[in-house]
């Protein structure tokens, strides 16, 4: 029996040491952990930015894909036909019906008349559609640049959230700190274990001297 | 300037400076207020709460959730308040949280080791001299702690205490230095508290808990060390070496445990959220201002089409006449010559009409580019971190200037002599009145001689 306390009064301090040791090399471990996660967390932040900005260039660009660009174009070359083909047909009444001029005149004459006034609405009719035409393009690199512009906002936009964040996160990873508490329980196992283990050699001192001073006497 | 405010950092004793470093005002201080009051750790969430109701109830007989359910413009610019100093008290808190450690350590660890070095002693002499050495090893550690080496001699306790406090402190329980004790002990008491080393002999024994066998032995052994260098003494340097890892684990962990700050984080992440949100407020103003502009293109260019047909109307209008005239005075009045003119005049009146269009359309769309411009810039500052209010001016201002620019360049654009052509059919008709009127003339002056007549002779 004797013999099992002592293999337990040995035993003791090495396992309240190792224990104090693992507890504090866990406490570490979960700092370690922590910082990863926060770590991961930045990454995650700057992934997600990168494919915001992807899908942000990716959208700019397929505005100039063919099949979005030309019924663009063709929307814009409507509009601009419309606006001035509006312009000639609200010419004043004066205009419209040509020169009047007093006098009596013939039929042909009011037919012939009336014929060229048509010709002349119907080919500015295909002259402002030819010019709306011309202009459509200009109209349409304009909207193109207002749309590359607010894409570049966009990724300013992310770029900011993404500076901001990532600034957040670096607080957080500077504040990871293994668990005091823990690390004090780490350090009290261990001088438990310093304790106890200096207990034995102090007792098997005193028996090995208290052997001696016998032998003497 | 830093984007946030370190718990270090506060001007504690400067009201407001907290919420003009954030921006904090009516419109943004209450889910602000909300993230600090609930982020973070339990104690940080405690305290600022304390401080915020505390500053309200006392300054306007409110509380927070008083705010919180009824806001309105005047309590929330008290709330501002009351954050502000709730932040600014935890600062102080930090910024002064050193004495009260060293208070702690005065007050508590030194009446314990003094307590630790005399129990047996006991009576006036014994309370004087613990409270003497609790006090001199409060007093070397606070005087480590601020002084360093000469602060610790001060406090009777040599060789240690270089570096930090908890350094000072450490060396204290663990180094060699407590050997010296004896040197304010006075001798009788040592001589006292070795008169029974086989009293204490035993006592070590059995604390050793060593074989039954050896107890005598033990007590021998004990014994002998106590009447060299006193019992009491040595009790107490093995279990001051026996408990010195313990209370070096204790010391840091009490020093760990001091020196944490409230996590600044919360208030981080707070702070970047309003810079988001005003942020993305002010961009939402700025596009505001420059959203539905469509009625005032339409407005700009239908006040330049005007400008550039007011011209061209009157030119027609003179045309017109100047074509009658003409076609009268050539007898072609009802005739096709004058189809084909009226319709030229017309086809050129058009044509007119249709460059005014396009002089139009490109000053408007000089304005949009401007205004474009002038938002995306806008922005862009926003972005930078200019104030909204500030970059939305700017950008209007270059906004205006631009369309003026725009409306200028137009109504200076010139549509040209539209009605050119009518200048030939014009010259001929005047040069053929001419060319009658000097044959009138010649025949007037020429008596006698018809204006039929030729130099060949008399025709008729």
């Amino acid at each position: 029996m004797a013999g099992i306390l002592d293999i337990l009064k040995t035993l003791a301090p090495i396992a309240l040491q190792y224990g104090g040791y693992k507890l504090k090399q866990s406490v570490q471990e979960d700092a370690r952990k922590q910082r990863n996660q926060v770590i991961q967390a930045m990454q995650g932040i700057n992934t997600d930015a990168t494919r915001q900005l992807v899908d942000t260039t990716r959208n700019t660009a397929q505005q100039y894909a063919p099949q979005r660009r030309m019924p663009a174009l063709e929307d814009q070359e409507r509009q601009a036909v419309r606006r001035l083909v509006t312009d000639v047909s609200v010419a004043p009444e004066a205009v419209s019906d040509g020169p009047v001029y007093a006098g009596k005149t013939s039929g042909r004459y009011d037919a012939a008349k009336a014929k060229r006034a048509a010709d002349e609405l119907r080919y500015a009719t295909r002259l402002a559609g030819i010019m709306g035409r011309a202009a459509a393009p200009a109209e349409l690199s304009l909207r193109e640049g207002f749309s590359n512009t607010d894409a570049a906002l966009d990724r300013a936009r992310t770029r900011s959230n993404v500076r901001g964040d990532l600034d957040v996160q670096q607080l957080a990873l500077g504040e990871v700190a293994p668990s005091s508490g823990r690390l004090f329980g780490g350090d009290a196992m261990q001088a438990a274990g310093l304790y106890l283990n200096r207990k034995n050699t102090d007792a098997r001192g005193a028996a090995s001297m208290a052997r001696a001073w016998g032998a003497q006497r | 300037m830093a984007r946030f405010l370190n718990a270090k950092d506060v001007a504690y004793d400067n009201p407001g400076s907290v919420a003009n470093y954030y921006g904090w005002n009516y419109e943004n201080i209450l889910p602000q207020a909300q993230s600090l009051l609930s982020g973070g750790e339990a104690d940080h969430k405690r305290n600022m709460r304390k401080h915020v109701d505390g500053f309200l109830q006392r300054n306007y007989g409110l509380t927070y959730d008083q705010i919180a359910a009824n806001p309105n413009n005047n309590n929330l610019s008290q709330l501002v308040n009351a954050v502000d100093y709730a932040v600014r008290e935890e600062g102080r808190k930090q910024q002064t949280k050193g004495s009260a450690f060293l208070d702690f350590l005065k007050s508590a660890i030194g009446p314990a080791v003094g307590a630790l070095v005399l129990p047996g002693i006991g009576g006036m002499l014994g309370a004087t001299i613990s409270a003497g050495a609790g006090g001199a090893i409060g007093g070397a550690i606070q005087g480590a702690v601020e002084d360093g080496l000469p602060g610790a001699a001060i406090g009777g306790l040599k060789g240690y205490g270089i570096g930090s406090g908890i350094g000072a402190a450490k060396g204290l329980i663990t180094g060699t230095p407590l050997s010296n004790v004896n040197q304010f002990m006075p001798a009788d008491i040592a001589a006292r508290a070795g008169a029974s080393p086989a009293g204490y002999s035993d006592k070590i024994a059995a604390f050793m808990g060593g074989n039954p066998a050896a107890t005598s032995a033990a007590g021998q052994v004990a014994g002998s060390a106590a009447s060299a260098g006193g019992s009491t003494l040595d009790r107490f340097l093995r279990t001051a070496s026996d408990a010195a890892p313990l209370i070096t684990a204790g010391l840091t962990y009490l020093d760990a445990k001091g020196q944490q700050t409230p996590s600044i984080v919360p208030p981080a992440r707070a702070a970047e959220d309003n810079r988001q949100l005003l942020r993305d407020r002010g961009v939402d103003r700025v596009n505001a201002a420059f959203d539905n502009q469509d009625p005032y293109y339409d407005k700009l260019r239908s006040s330049i089409f005007d400008y550039q047909t007011a011209d061209l109307d009157r030119d027609f209008g003179d045309q017109q006449r100047e074509l009658k005239f003409e076609l009268a005075r050539r007898g072609h009045l009802g005739g096709s010559q004058e189809i084909d003119n009226a319709g030229e005049l017309k086809r050129l009146y058009n044509e007119g009409r249709l460059n005014a269009g396009t002089v139009a359309d490109d000053a408007v769309r000089s304005a949009r580019q401007a205004d474009q411009s002038a938002r995306a810039q806008a922005i862009q500052d926003i972005y930078l971190d200019v104030d909204s209010g500030q970059a939305v001016n700017s950008a209007l201002s270059q906004s205006r200037l631009a369309s003026e620019q725009a409306a200028d360049f137009a109504k200076g654009q010139n549509l040209g002599d539209v009605f050119n052509k009518f200048a030939y059919l014009y010259q001929q008709g005047r040069n053929a009145n001419e060319q009658q009127r000097a044959a009138r003339d010649y025949g007037s002056r020429r008596v006698g001689i018809s204006p039929a007549s030729t130099y060949a002779g008399a025709t008729a």
